[in-house]
């Protein structure tokens, strides 16, 4: 027999078992996982060669059943339904094995070749859990394998699995006679019509449940026609037997948790006592959770602050000293002095810049926040943040939204998929932006620093943690704020249902991800600054040398746009600098030390050198502050714009992403000027 | 009674669940059915929303979802 070469698979399971985690061991890429439920919200696919075959793997969104309640569940109900696969692997999580094998029954009776993988096997042994294996493998009739993160080899043994193409002989969950009976005729009568690979008895158990988007759905792609199956005769005769329409909504999902319950009963031992939760009820605690998150993020903050003085520092005396060689070394190479010029103080002089005053903070602020984040800190912060948000009449889960936006405000957008009313989704999307992204904490901590702070270098980062501890907690109540004005003006409606998951707490590699992370997020960066950073250092440099007229280009746009910079205490090298960082944030403060350097050899480039090319153009306490403030609060980058178009579909609720923040942040610049 | 109105650390036998449609059927989903048993665990510091244990899982609810849910306590 000959075994095909190629094969398509995917992984499916509730919300935070660890298929990300799965499909990165197993295809090398990169995708984002954490302990809070909710991370992709999208398909993503990989390959990976095993025993001579290539395997093409698919990450889906977790989904707690195949009627979705949200958008991300229905992208993976769909990827199951309509995709072209060999197996699916359903990764259950061995802490909560019953609604795991529940899922896994729903699941097998779309796609029969199916195999469990029981993971976070570790977590359960802690517990005190105990899966009988061999047992669970013969009652569900399909291969059942125990897998953690920890145990390297275990996701090997999946390789395997997949590769000799296991025979699956699923059980078929028996509802109620009456119910079966039905089943029966139903199935028959799709049968003549369907030449999906959906099966038909899939679709009979659909159509009793009532599942009329699934069902239009499978209409619109010609795999049911409904007009020739008569499915109020089967209703009929159920209704008379005793099964309501009411009831049948509900009835397979109970079939199938009764199963599970009993298969578990029968299969999964717990040899410890209950759980007391101690570290939930501490981190819920009325009196102190506040204190103890707000410690956290002072902690987290004052740890960035710290650790990047030094590389900073390091990479900044390196990189600018370089620049007269490189200018010396290009000029020997014969190139024309204007592109000398425009390479050396245009396009390297930003870069340098992104490098050495950007990147250090942003490559350690994010391994931090991905630390806390696996360890399980997000849902809990939710949790305890609700109440605010039910008050703005908006979604929980929109903290968790605005905690990913901390990280990167794009990423927020789309992490919105996971609301589920569309209102409060919404308002979560246009509110993103409204806290700081990665990319806007040098800057904040640079203007903290230089002008906000007391003493010398060392004692400073203790000061500039606890400001910048209180500006986030000032952009989280701008958030609630406006989520609330939108709540009442305009979009308006009430709070919707949500069941937000709280996951063990689980103990991250910390080395490991420390170390990834650092490396992703310093890649990350330097690719963008000089996808991004380099030309907008080459289009400024010829603003700034090329004359159109008397004067350079630049000269002429910096007098149109100093006036009305100054009215919001700014100038206009600060707005131009605002304008061109469209496109990512990091580069703002960049651009604007290049155009104030414009034309002279950058030698004094610390934190004392840049206040002082600050302060030679103009900068006062004021000006600091204003422009700390805009970077708070000013339209998203571009990335995050593009992203709420695509998620809103909407060029109004993406206007007002772009106009709300710009609003706030322009009010509190003259708000600023009028007090000081 | 209703679920809005437990104690922590007593773990009740749920007797029916009311609500919309869809949301009805994704606390089924969830694991909340009839009969199933829920333990209360804790709650958010003003008192709402309230995690609940159920089937190995914690999931949080507010107030005004529990009450929607009528259980009946657990004699242990």
């Amino acid at each position: 027999m000959n075994t095909p070469s190629c094969k398509t698979v995917f992984l499916a399971g509730n919300p935070n078992v660890g298929k990300s985690t799965i499909f990165n061991a197993l295809t090398g890429l990169h995708q984002h996982t954490g302990n809070w439920t909710g991370k992709t919200v999208s398909g993503a696919t990989g390959t990976f060669k095993h025993q001579n075959q290539t395997v093409t793997i698919t990450d889906t969104p977790g989904a707690y059943s195949l009627t979705p309640y949200s958008p991300e569940e229905e992208v993976t109900r769909d990827t199951l339904a309509f995709g072209e696969k060999d197996l699916v692997v359903l990764v259950g999580d061995s802490t909560a094995p019953v609604r795991g094998i529940s899922f896994l029954l729903q699941v097998m009776e779309l796609c029969p070749h199916i195999i469990l993988c029981m993971n976070l096997n570790d977590q359960a042994e802690k517990q005190g859990i105990q899966l009988d294996y061999p047992a669970l493998s013969s009652a569900l009739g399909i291969p059942v394998i125990p897998t953690s993160a920890k145990n390297k080899k275990s996701f090997g043994k999946i390789k395997d699995t997949i590769a000799q193409s296991p025979a699956t002989n699923p059980i078929a969950l028996t509802y109620p006679q009456p119910i079966e009976q039905e089943l029966l005729y139903l199935t028959q009568q799709i049968d003549h019509q369907n030449t999906s690979s959906v099966p038909s008895r899939f679709l009979s158990i659909k159509l009793l449940e009532q599942d009329t988007r699934f069902i239009q759905q499978c209409q619109q792609k010609g795999i049911l026609n409904l007009k020739t199956i008569d499915l109020e005769n089967s209703f009929r005769m159920l209704e008379m037997q005793g099964y309501s329409k009411e009831k049948l909504a509900k009835i397979f999902t109970a079939k199938r948790q009764e199963f599970a319950l009993q298969l578990c009963n029968k299969t999964v031992t717990q040899t410890k006592p209950p759980k007391r939760y101690l570290a939930d009820k501490a981190l819920t605690n009325r009196f102190g959770s506040t204190v103890i998150f707000a410690l956290l993020l002072f902690l987290v903050f004052w740890i960035t602050i710290y650790a990047a003085q030094y590389p900073s520092t390091l990479l900044q005396t390196a990189l600018f000293s370089l620049e007269q060689p490189l200018t010396n070394v290009l000029t020997s190479c014969k190139l024309p002095h204007f592109l000398v010029a425009m390479l050396t103080q245009g396009v390297y002089r930003v870069v340098a810049f992104v490098v050495s005053v950007m990147l250090p903070p942003m490559a350690i602020f994010f391994p931090l926040f991905t630390l806390l984040e696996d360890f399980g800190l997000l849902p809990r912060i939710a949790f305890n943040l609700d109440h605010r948000f039910a008050k703005c009449k908006a979604c929980g889960k929109q903290a968790l939204t605005m905690c990913m936006g901390f990280g990167c405000n794009a990423t927020g957008v789309m992490g919105c998929r996971i609301i589920h009313s569309p209102r409060e989704r919404l308002i979560a999307i246009i509110t993103n932006s409204l806290v700081p992204c990665n990319g806007r904490f040098p800057t904040i901590i640079t203007l903290l620093t230089l002008f906000c702070s007391l003493g010398t270098m060392g004692s400073n980062s203790l000061w500039v943690a606890l400001e910048l501890t209180g500006i986030i907690l000032l952009t989280v109540a701008v958030t609630l704020g406006v989520s609330y004005g939108l709540s009442k003006f305009q979009l308006k409606g009430n709070s919707s249902f949500y069941a937000l998951e709280l996951p063990s707490f689980r103990i991250p590699k910390i080395g490991q991800v420390l170390v990834r992370s650092v490396l992703d997020r310093t890649v990350f960066v330097l690719g963008r600054s000089v996808a991004v950073a380099a030309p907008a250092g080459l289009v400024i440099w010829c603003l700034a040398n090329v004359s159109f007229g008397e004067f350079p280009m630049f000269t002429q746009i910096s007098n149109t746009l100093n006036p009305i910079g100054h009215i919001f205490g700014l100038d206009g090298t600060i707005l131009l600098a605002f304008l061109l960082g469209l496109p990512a944030n990091e580069i703002i403060l960049p651009i604007m030390i290049m155009i104030y350097t414009t034309g002279s050899t950058l030698t004094e480039t610390s934190m004392v050198g840049i206040h002082q090319i600050l302060t030679a153009n103009g900068w006062e306490l004021e000006t600091a502050l204003c422009v700390l403030f805009l970077m708070l609060f000013h339209s998203p980058c571009s990335t995050t714009l593009i992203t709420v178009y695509k998620e809103t579909k909407s060029k109004w609720h993406t206007f007002l992403a772009f106009l709300i923040p710009s609003c706030i942040g322009l009010t509190g610049c003259l708000a600023i000027q009028l007090i000081l | 009674m209703t679920l809005d109105t437990c104690a922590p650390n007593e773990t009740y036998t749920i007797q029916s669940i009311g609500g919309s449609p869809s949301q009805r059927y994704h606390l089924h989903h969830l694991g909340f059915l009839e009969g199933t048993k829920v333990r209360c665990v804790f709650t958010a510091p003003c008192g709402d929303p309230i995690a609940f244990e159920v089937q190995g899982s914690v999931f949080a609810l507010r107030k005004e979802q529990l009450r929607n849910i009528t259980v009946c306590k657990e004699d242990l």
